[in-house]
C-alpha cells in the first residue's frame, strides 16, 4: 500500500499539471484569437452587451421602486373619518377607546380647524373653502397599529371593526394603494424576468452563432486535431474559452453601459426625490449583484459555445464520410 | 502490431469496398498496400487509423481489439499512431514549429518537452531552422517533411501513410521513402499505401495487393 500511494499521488500531480497547462493554453490562445479580429470581436461583444443592458436596467429600476415603496412612511396608517355631526367631546371618547385597543400603537386627532389648515396648505383649493359658510371637514383620527398588526389581513379585520363603530363615517386605509403598487411591481418583476430570459436567449444565440462561424473557419484545424488524437474536450476547450471571453467582456460592458445610464438619470431622480423631502436616493447595483449577473453572462457564453461545439462534433461523427 | 481479421467495409449507397481482408503487419516491418485507385487502399488505412469502423470482422492494434471500441477510447489509441497524408494536412495559419508541436500539445506534454521533441523531429527530417516559417512558403517536398516530422514527434511505434508521395515528383518521392526506411531501421513499423510500382518494389519488405476490395 505504501508503495502504491506515492505513484498515485505523482500521477494525480502530473494529471493536474497537464490539465492546468491545457486550460492556460486554451484561455490565452482564445483571447489571442479575439485580439486578431478586433472589429468582429468588438461588434459581437457590443451586441451581447446591448442585449444584456435591458434586463439589467429593468432589474435595477424594479429594485429601486421596491426600495422606494419601502421608504414610503406610515403606509400602515389608518384614517378614521368621523361623521360630520360628531363633535370634539364624542371624538375624544372614540380616541380613548382606540388608545385602549391593544392593536393600536399611536393615535392622533386632527380636529376640523387643523384639517382645514392642512387642506389649505397642501391642496391649493383654499379659496374654494373661503366661499363656504362653514368648515365642511370632519374630524379625523389617525391610527398607527402596532408592529404585530402590520399585516394586510390583520389590519383589514381591524378596519372592518372600526368601520362598524358609531360615529365613524368611513375608514381609509393607505395600505390599499400600496398593495396595488406592490401588485404592479410584482407583475413588472415577472415581466422583467421573462424579458431577461428572452434577451438572455438572444445573447445565447449571438454567442452560439459567432462560435459556429469560428468553427466553420477552423473546420480543417479541428479535423487535423482529431486525427492527431485530440479528445472532444481538447477540441471544445478553446471554444468554451471563446464563449467565456464573450460573456465576460459582454457582461462587463453591459454593466458599464448600465452604470452610464445610472449616472445619466441620477440628477433627475435626485431632483424629483428632493420634492418628496429627499428621503429617497437612486441606488446602483451592489458588488454582489454585479458579480452574480456577470457570472451569469459568463455561464451563458460558455453554455452557448458548449452547445454549438458539441453539436458540431456530433454531426462530424454521424455524417457519412 | 496490426492485424486485420476478415474485415469487410460497406458504405451505404456504394456497396462493399472491402471484402474478407485479412493480413498482419509485424513489428519493424515496412509494408506497402498497392492496387488501382478505388481498390480500397485508403479504406484499409482509414480503418487502421480508426477513422472508420469495419462493417464486418475485427482489427487488432497492438494486441487490442479496436473494431468496436468506444468512441472515447479512440483519441488515446490514435496518439500511438503516426499519420501521414497525401495532401499533408498542415495548418496554414500556424508555423512549422506549431504544426509539428500540435500532437505533443494534444498529448499533454510540457513546454520544455514539446520544444525538445519538436526540434528533434524537425532535425530528423532535415528541416532544422525552418521553425518560424509557414507551410505555405515551403515546397511540396518540404511540406510533406513537416507532415512526417509531425507524425514522428510523439515517437509512435506504427506510422500509417496514405499515398505520401502522391503529390511529389519521382526524385522527391525516393527521398521521402529513404527517410521512411531510415526511421524503419530504428524500429518504427510502416504501413504505406501507394500505387507507385517502382517505389514499392524498391522499398517494400512486404506487399499487400488489393483488387476491387479483395486481397490478391
Amino acid at each position: 500500500m505504501s508503495t502504491g500511494r506515492p505513484g498515485a499521488v505523482a500521477r494525480l500531480k502530473r494529471w493536474v499539471g497537464v490539465w492546468l497547462r491545457l486550460q492556460g493554453h486554451a484561455l490565452f490562445s482564445s483571447l489571442g484569437r479575439l485580439w486578431r479580429t478586433p472589429w468582429m470581436t468588438l461588434v459581437t461583444v457590443l451586441v451581447i452587451a446591448v442585449t444584456l443592458v435591458l434586463p439589467l436596467a429593468f432589474y435595477l429600476v424594479l429594485e429601486n421602486l421596491h426600495a422606494l415603496s419601502e421608504h414610503l412612511e406610515n403606509h400602515w396608517r389608518v384614517s378614521l373619518y368621523l361623521e360630520p355631526e360628531v363633535d370634539r367631546k364624542k371624538a375624544g371618547e372614540l380616541l380613548r377607546k382606540l388608545k385602549g385597543d391593544r392593536a393600536v400603537a399611536e393615535v392622533r386627532l386632527i380636529d376640523k380647524e387643523t384639517g382645514l389648515a392642512q387642506f389649505r396648505r397642501y391642496s391649493g383649493f383654499g379659496d374654494v373653502l373661503q366661499a363656504l359658510p362653514d368648515n365642511p371637514l370632519p374630524i379625523v383620527i389617525e391610527v398607527l397599529p402596532r408592529r404585530a398588526w402590520e399585516d394586510p389581513e390583520k389590519l383589514a379585520s381591524l378596519v372592518e371593526r372600526w368601520q362598524r363603530w358609531k360615529g365613524v363615517d368611513f375608514v381609509q386605509w393607505d395600505m390599499r394603494w400600496l398593495q396595488r403598487l406592490k401588485g404592479w411591481l410584482d407583475l413588472a418583476e415577472r415581466g422583467a424576468m421573462l424579458l431577461g430570459v428572452i434577451l438572455g436567449s438572444a445573447a445565447l444565440l449571438v454567442v452560439g452563432n459567432t462560435v459556429r462561424l469560428e468553427i466553420e473557419d477552423r473546420r480543417r484545424e479541428i479535423e487535423v486535431m482529431l486525427l492527431l488524437g485530440a479528445t472532444d474536450r481538447f477540441v471544445r476547450r478553446p471554444f468554451l474559452y471563446l464563449g467565456f471571453w464573450y460573456g465576460c467582456i459582454g457582461g462587463g460592458l453591459a454593466w458599464l453601459l448600465v452604470y452610464g445610464l445610472y449616472l445619466g438619470l441620477r440628477p433627475q431622480v435626485d431632483r424629483l426625490a428632493g420634492l418628496y423631502d429627499g428621503l429617497y436616493h437612486l441606488r446602483f447595483a451592489t458588488p454582489g449583484e454585479i458579480a452574480i449577473f456577470w457570472g451569469w453572462a459568463v455561464l451563458l457564453g460558455m453554455a452557448a459555445a458548449w452547445l454549438v461545439v458539441s453539436r458540431y462534433l456530433w454531426s462530424l461523427r454521424h455524417s457519412p464520410a | 502490431m496490426l492485424r486485420f481479421e476478415r474485415v469487410g467495409k460497406r458504405y451505404p449507397g456504394s456497396g462493399e469496398v472491402l471484402r474478407e481482408v485479412s493480413f498482419a503487419v509485424e513489428r519493424g516491418q515496412m509494408v506497402f498496400i498497392t492496387g488501382h485507385s478505388g481498390a480500397g487502399k485508403s479504406t484499409v488505412l482509414r480503418l487502421a487509423a480508426l477513422i472508420e469502423r469495419p462493417s464486418r470482422g475485427d482489427i487488432l492494434l497492438a494486441g487490442k481489439r479496436v473494431g468496436r471500441i468506444s468512441a472515447h477510447a479512440i483519441p488515446f489509441l490514435r496518439r500511438r499512431l503516426g499519420l501521414i497524408f497525401q495532401d499533408y494536412r498542415l495548418l496554414h495559419d500556424r508555423s512549422v514549429f506549431d504544426n509539428v508541436a500540435l500532437p505533443l500539445l494534444i498529448a499533454g506534454y510540457g513546454p520544455e518537452e514539446i520544444e525538445r521533441r519538436t526540434r528533434a523531429a524537425l532535425h530528423k527530417v532535415g528541416l532544422a531552422g525552418f521553425e518560424r516559417r509557414y507551410p505555405i512558403t515551403l515546397s511540396g517536398g518540404e511540406q510533406q517533411r513537416v507532415g512526417i516530422a509531425r507524425a514522428i514527434a510523439t515517437r509512435p511505434p506504427l506510422i500509417l501513410a496514405d499515398e505520401p508521395t502522391g503529390n511529389l515528383d519521382p526524385d522527391l518521392s525516393v527521398e521521402i521513402m529513404e527517410m521512411f526506411r531510415d526511421f524503419n531501421r530504428i524500429g518504427i513499423t510502416f504501413l504505406i499505401a501507394s500505387h507507385d510500382q517502382g517505389l514499392v518494389s524498391r522499398f517494400a519488405d512486404r506487399v499487400i495487393r488489393l483488387e476491387r476490395g479483395r486481397l490478391v
